[in-house]
C-alpha cells in the first residue's frame, strides 16, 4: 500500500490570514490608551516618531502612500534607539524603557502584515500599561488600565474572532471578567518575595518640602492640595500634631539649609541599595508612654519621612538621623507604608554636645543688627534665665502688630530686620526664622524645622491625611532637659494652628494652582461629601491594595484562616477552585443571558420535538437533507417542517436582516408543529 | 541533529498512543481525553511577558503591576478552558475523496458539525498537507486538506491534525484523527501510441484457444478475439508479430484477430513499451483514457489478470483501480 512520506516534509505554516479590519482599530484605541498617561515620561523625540507614523498610516490608509519596506522599518527603529540611547542618561533607565517601547509599538503601526506583529505588538501594549504603573497608581488608573487589557484582548480575540466589534467587545468582557477571580485570590494568598535585585530608580521631579527653606518654597506648597501622606491611628490621633521631617540648622541670613554634617551623615547612611540589615539599631532608650500608627506615604521622590516627635520605627525599616527624624535607606517613589511609635515625653538629645550646640548658634558674621540689638537687650534682661527670655520674646510677636499672610510684601537684604521692625507681614516661615534668629543671636541653641502640622481627620476610617497646603514650619529651642517645640505663629495666628490653613486663607490665595481642587468647596455640603467619600476610598485602596505587602498578607490570613504551609497550599488550592467555578458561573449566565442565536434555537426546538415523535435528526445531517428525508417518510409534521426549515436557513443564511421579523412566525410554526407530531404518539397510547 | 534524533525516538511512542487513545474510526466526536492543549510559541511569549512583568512587580514591591501580572496569568488560565470549549463537542466525520492521478494534488475533506454554538478559527492539517482554515463554523462545514499525489495505489493521508487557536491564540488546542480515509491514486498518464495488440492466450497457440469465434459485443470470453497465426507478412505491423513464438524460435508469425485487426481490444502490460513497469502503467493509464474517450472497446491485461473488454465508466474505473494497485495487493502475481 502506498502511504506518502510522512516525516520528511516539513511542517506547513498556518495560512495566513488578511488582517481583520476591527483589529486596527483595537490596537489603536489600546495604544492611545496606553500612552496617553505617559506624556510626562516621553521624550520630544517620541512624539515626531508617532506623528510621523500615524500621518504615514493615514496616508497609507488614504491610497496616497505605500506601506514602508522593511528595510527602511527597520533603519529608523535602529535610528530612535540610538537617539534613546543618546538620551538615556537623561531618561533614566526606566524612562528608556517606556520611550524604547512606546516607539517600537508607533513604529509596529506601519508594520501590520502578519498575525505574529500583531501578537508582538499587544504584548508590548500589555507590558506597556502594566509598567506605567510605575507612575500611577491612583484607583481610577487602575480602572483605566482595565479598559486598556480588555481593548488589547479584544485586539487579539479579533484576529480568531471573525464577527463584529460589538460580539468581539462582548467575549473580551467575558474573558476579562472569568480571569479577575483567579487574579483576585492569587493576589491575596501568592507569596510575595521582596526585591529580588536592585532596580533602577525612576527618574521623577521632587515634591514637598525641600531642603532649603526660605519663606517662598513654603507659599509653593501651599497653593498645592495634594495629598502628602496619610496616618492611621488605632484609638484617637493627638490633638496636637506637628509631623517633623526636615531639620535646618544652618543660617545664611536668607535660607535655612541642612547641617552640613547631617547631609555628611545622609550620604554615608542612605545607600541607593535596600538594605534592612544596615539599619542602625536605635541609638535612643525609648521611655514613656507610647501608641502606635501607620503611616501611608505618597510618593516624593525624598528619603525624609514625616513623624510624630518623637517616634521610633517599630518595623526597622527606617533610619533614625541624628537629629530624631527618620531616613528611608531609599527614595519614595511610590506609596509606601510605615508602622511607627509615638512617645510623646520622650527627650530629644538632653546633653547637647559642645560642636552641636556650636552649629546650633552659628549665624552669619554680620547682617540684621537691630534683631542682634533686640536680642542682646532680651539678654539683659535675662542674663541666666533662657525660658523666661524665650517667653520675652514669643510675648513681643503677640504684642506687636504682627499679621499672617500668604501673600507677604517682599523682602530684600537684612529681611529678618525688615520683618521684625517694618513689614510685620508674613506666614509660618518668616516668623519660624526671625525667632530662630533671635534665640540664637541671645545665644540659646535654636533650630528651624518643617513638616506639616494637623491634617484631616477622618474619624470613620480613623485616619489622618495631610496634604500640601498643610506644610509649616516652627522652632525647635535647645533648654536644659533636651529639645522643645516653639511655634511663633500661635502667637500671630491660634487659628491657623488649630483650625487648619484652609479656614484661615480661604480668599488669600490659597490654592490658586488647584481649581478643580474638592478641597476648595468645602463649605459645600454636597460637595464637601464627594470629596470626603472619595478619600475615603482613596485611603482603603491605598491601605489594602498598594499596600498589601508580605506581613499585611501574613496578618490577614492569620487572622482568617489557619497559619502554616500545609494550611496556605490548602486555602491556595480551594481559593483557585472557587476562583474557578466563578469563572464558569460567569460564563454560564453570560451565556444564558446571551443565549445563542434565536433562530437557531427555534429551529432546535422544532428538531426536538421531530425528535420525541421518533424522527430523530441524524448526527451530521443538514437541515435540508433532514427536511427532504422526513418528507420522504411522510412524517405527519413533515410540511409544517418543510416551512420551518426554510423560513429558518432563510433568516439564517440568506437574509439575516429578515431575522426579527422571522421569530414570531417561527414559534407559530413551531406550535404547530407540536400539535401535528404529537398526534400519533396519542393515537398509539 | 538531535531534534531529529528526539523525534526519529519520539515518533513511533507517540503513534502507538495516539492510535490506543484515538482509535480509526470514520466519524468521532471530540471530549476530554481526545484533545489536547499545549501553549503556542506566541503563548509562551506571552508568559514570558508575564513574567517579566512580575518580575518588575516585585523589585519595585509594586503592587498594582504585581495584580496586572497576575490578571494576564489568569487570563491565560481562563483561555484554557475557552481553547478547549471552541473544540469539545464537535463532531468530525470523513467524506469520500475521489481518486486521482499522480501528479494532481487531492483534497481529503471532513464534515464538522456542531449543533450547539458556532465554533472559531478551526485549522486543518497534516504532517504532509496544506493547512485550511475554516473562520466560523455555524453547524456544519468542511475542512480539508491538500495533498500532492506522488505514488500511485492507496493514499492515506495520515493523521489528520483538527486546530486552533482561538480565542486569544495563546494556546492551542488540537486532536489528532484517523478518520480511515484514503484515495486511489491512478499512475499518471503518459502519453504515447496506444499499445493495443491481439488477446491474451495467443502468444500459445493451443488448440483450447483457436476455434474462431465470430465478434460480438457485451461479454466476451479473454480470447475469441484471436483467430490464430499465420505466417508473417512483410508491411505487417510489428505489434502483431507474435514475439513469443518468434523467441521460441518458431519462425516469424502474424497474430491473426476475427476483426479488424489494426484495432486490437486488448491492453497488455507485456505489451507496452517503457524503461520501468511505473513507465508501462503510466502508458496503459493513458490509453485507457483515450479509449474511453473515444469509447472503444478495450481489455487490459496485467500478468495474469485480466479484464475482459468493454467500454464505459465502469470499465474505465475497473482498469485504472487495477492499474494504480498492480504490485501492491491481489494484483500481485
Amino acid at each position: 500500500m502506498a502511504t506518502p512520506a510522512m516525516t520528511t516534509s516539513p511542517m506547513t505554516p498556518p495560512t495566513p490570514r488578511s488582517t481583520n479590519p476591527s483589529t486596527l482599530g483595537w490596537i489603536s484605541a489600546s495604544y492611545g490608551l496606553a500612552v496617553l498617561p505617559l506624556y510626562a515620561e516621553l521624550s520630544p523625540l517620541i512624539y515626531a516618531i508617532a506623528l510621523l507614523a500615524i500621518g504615514w498610516r493615514y496616508a497609507i490608509e488614504q491610497g496616497r502612500s505605500r506601506m514602508p519596506s522593511p528595510r527602511q522599518l527597520n533603519s529608523a527603529a535602529v535610528l530612535g534607539c540610538l537617539l534613546i540611547a543618546v538620551l538615556s542618561p537623561q531618561l533614566g533607565l526606566v524612562g528608556s524603557i517606556f520611550n524604547l517601547l512606546v516607539m517600537g509599538c508607533t513604529l509596529k503601526f506601519l508594520e501590520f502584515r502578519q498575525r505574529r506583529d500583531l501578537g508582538l505588538h499587544i504584548l508590548a501594549l500589555f507590558f506597556l500599561g502594566g509598567l506605567s504603573f510605575v507612575y500611577h497608581q491612583h484607583w481610577i488608573f487602575t480602572l483605566y488600565l482595565l479598559t486598556s487589557v480588555l481593548l488589547n484582548t479584544a485586539a487579539l480575540l479579533s484576529l480568531y474572532l471573525p464577527t463584529g466589534r460589538r460580539e468581539q467587545l462582548r467575549q473580551a468582557s467575558l474573558l476579562v471578567g472569568q480571569s479577575i477571580p483567579l487574579m483576585l485570590v492569587l493576589f491575596v494568598i501568592l507569596p510575595r518575595l521582596g526585591p529580588l535585585w536592585q532596580m533602577p530608580q525612576t527618574q521623577s521631579a521632587i515634591t514637598g518640602l525641600g531642603e532649603e527653606v526660605n519663606p517662598e518654597n513654603i507659599t509653593e506648597l501651599t497653593r498645592s492640595s495634594e495629598l502628602v501622606f496619610r496616618a492611621s491611628f488605632s484609638g484617637p490621633p493627638p490633638t496636637e500634631r506637628y509631623w517633623r521631617t526636615l531639620v535646618h540648622e544652618s543660617f545664611d541670613g536668607h535660607s535655612w539649609r541642612m547641617s552640613p554634617e547631617l547631609r555628611n551623615w545622609q550620604r554615608r547612611h542612605q545607600g541607593r541599595r535596600y538594605q534592612p540589615w544596615l539599619t542602625t539599631p536605635s541609638a535612643q532608650r525609648w521611655q514613656g508612654p507610647s501608641s502606635d500608627y501607620r503611616l501611608y506615604t505618597e510618593p516624593s521622590n525624598q528619603s525624609w519621612i514625616y513623624s510624630l516627635a518623637l517616634s521610633s520605627s517599630t518595623d526597622q525599616t527606617l533610619l533614625e538621623t541624628p537629629v530624631q527624624t527618620l531616613l528611608s535607606p531609599t527614595p519614595l517613589t511610590q506609596k509606601r507604608q510605615f508602622a511607627l511609635r509615638y512617645f510623646p515625653e520622650q527627650p530629644s538629645e538632653p546633653k547637647l554636645r559642645q560642636v552641636r550646640r556650636q552649629q546650633n548658634l552659628a549665624l552669619p558674621a554680620g547682617g540684621n543688627p537691630q534683631a542682634r540689638a533686640m536680642a542682646a537687650d532680651l539678654r539683659r534682661q535675662f542674663p541666666q534665665d533662657d525660658q523666661a527670655l524665650l517667653q520675652a520674646a514669643l510675648h513681643y510677636f503677640r504684642q506687636q502688630p504682627f499679621f499672617y499672610t500668604l501673600s507677604p510684601p517682599p523682602l530684600s537684604g537684612d529681611s529678618i530686620d525688615q520683618f521684625l521692625f517694618s513689614t510685620r507681614a508674613g506666614f509660618c516661615a518668616h516668623y519660624a526664622s526671625s525667632l530662630a534668629f533671635l534665640l540664637r543671636a541671645a545665644g540659646i541653641p535654636a533650630r528651624l524645622v518643617t513638616g506639616y502640622l494637623g491634617g484631616e481627620y477622618h474619624p470613620q476610617d480613623g485616619y489622618v491625611s495631610v496634604h500640601q497646603f498643610d506644610a509649616h514650619a516652627w522652632v525647635e529651642v535647645w533648654l536644659p532637659g533636651g529639645w522643645q517645640r516653639v511655634d511663633p505663629t500661635l502667637m500671630v495666628a491660634p487659628d491657623r494652628v488649630e483650625q487648619g490653613l484652609d479656614s484661615l486663607m480661604r480668599d488669600q490665595g490659597f490654592l490658586a494652582q488647584d481649581p478643580l481642587s474638592l478641597s476648595r468647596y468645602r463649605h459645600i455640603a454636597l460637595l464637601n461629601n464627594l470629596r470626603l467619600a472619595l478619600a475615603s476610598l482613596d485611603y482603603h485602596w491605598t491601605v489594602w491594595i498598594l499596600n498589601y505587602d508580605a506581613s499585611a498578607q501574613d496578618g490577614l490570613l492569620k487572622r482568617w484562616f489557619a497559619a502554616g504551609i500545609a494550611g496556605r497550599l490548602l486555602l491556595l488550592t480551594i481559593g483557585v477552585l472557587l476562583a474557578l467555578a466563578l469563572a464558569a458561573t460567569l460564563g454560564w449566565l453570560y451565556r444564558r443571558k446571551t443565549g445563542p442565536d434565536p433562530l437557531l434555537a427555534l429551529y432546535l426546538q422544532a428538531c426536538r420535538h421531530l425528535a420525541l415523535s421518533g424522527s430523530p435528526r441524524l448526527p451530521a445531517e443538514t437541515p435540508s437533507a433532514y427536511r427532504d428525508r422526513l418528507l420522504q417518510q411522510g412524517h405527519p409534521a413533515a410540511r409544517t417542517f418543510e416551512q420551518i426549515t426554510d423560513v429558518y436557513l432563510h433568516g439564517r443564511y440568506a437574509h439575516p436582516e429578515d431575522q426579527t421579523a422571522e421569530i414570531p412566525k417561527l414559534r407559530q410554526l413551531i406550535q404547530q408543529l407540536q400539535r401535528l407530531s404529537r398526534r400519533p404518539r396519542s393515537r398509539n397510547s | 541533529m538531535i531534534r531529529a534524533a528526539l523525534a526519529r525516538l519520539w515518533q513511533p511512542l507517540w503513534s502507538q498512543w495516539i492510535e490506543r487513545r484515538l482509535p480509526p474510526a470514520t466519524r468521532v466526536q471530540l471530549h476530554h481525553r481526545t484533545l489536547f492543549i499545549f501553549p503556542s510559541r506566541f503563548g509562551a511569549l506571552y508568559l514570558l511577558m508575564v513574567l517579566m512583568l512580575y518580575l518588575l512587580a516585585t523589585n519595585f514591591q509594586n503592587n498594582l503591576i504585581l495584580a496586572m501580572a497576575l490578571l494576564l496569568l489568569s487570563l491565560f488560565v481562563t483561555c484554557i478552558w475557552h481553547c478547549y470549549r471552541n473544540l469539545a463537542g464537535l463532531t468530525i466525520s470523513a467524506l469520500p475523496t475521489a481518486p486521482h492521478f499522480v501528479g494532481q494534488s487531492l483534497r481529503f475533506a471532513v464534515q464538522l458539525t456542531a449543533d450547539d454554538r458556532p465554533r472559531y478559527a478551526l485549522q486543518l492539517g497534516a504532517a504532509a498537507g496544506a493547512e485550511e482554515l475554516l473562520p466560523e463554523l455555524q453547524q456544519q462545514g468542511t475542512l480539508g486538506v491538500t495533498f500532492h499525489a506522488t505514488r500511485r495505489g492507496w493514499f492515506k493521508p495520515g493523521r489528520l491534525r483538527l486546530s486552533s487557536h482561538y480565542p486569544l491564540g495563546l494556546l492551542r488546542c488540537w486532536t489528532q484523527l484517523d478518520l480511515q480515509q484514503q484515495a486511489l491514486i491512478y499512475p499518471a498518464p503518459i502519453a504515447g501510441p496506444l499499445p493495443l495488440s491481439a488477446g491474451p492466450g495467443t502468444d500459445e497457440v493451443s488448440s483450447t484457444h483457436s476455434s474462431p469465434v465470430l465478434p460480438h459485443h457485451g461479454q466476451h470470453t479473454g480470447s475469441d478475439e484471436l483467430v490464430g497465426l499465420r505466417p508473417y507478412r512483410l508491411g505487417e505491423s510489428l505489434s502483431q508479430i507474435a514475439w513469443r513464438q518468434h523467441a521460441q524460435g518458431r519462425g516469424l508469425f502474424s497474430k491473426e484477430f476475427a476483426a479488424e485487426p489494426w484495432q486490437h481490444p486488448w491492453l497488455r502490460l507485456t505489451h507496452t513499451p517503457g524503461q520501468d513497469l511505473e513507465e508501462q502503467l503510466s502508458r496503459l493509464s493513458y490509453a485507457v483514457l483515450q479509449l474511453d474517450q473515444k469509447q472503444q472497446r478495450y481489455g487490459l491485461e496485467l500478468g495474469a489478470w485480466r479484464l475482459d473488454p468493454a467500454t464505459g465508466a465502469g470499465q474505465r474505473q475497473a482498469a485504472l483501480e487495477a492499474l494504480a494497485l498492480y504490485g501492491h495487493s491481489r494484483y500481485d502475481h
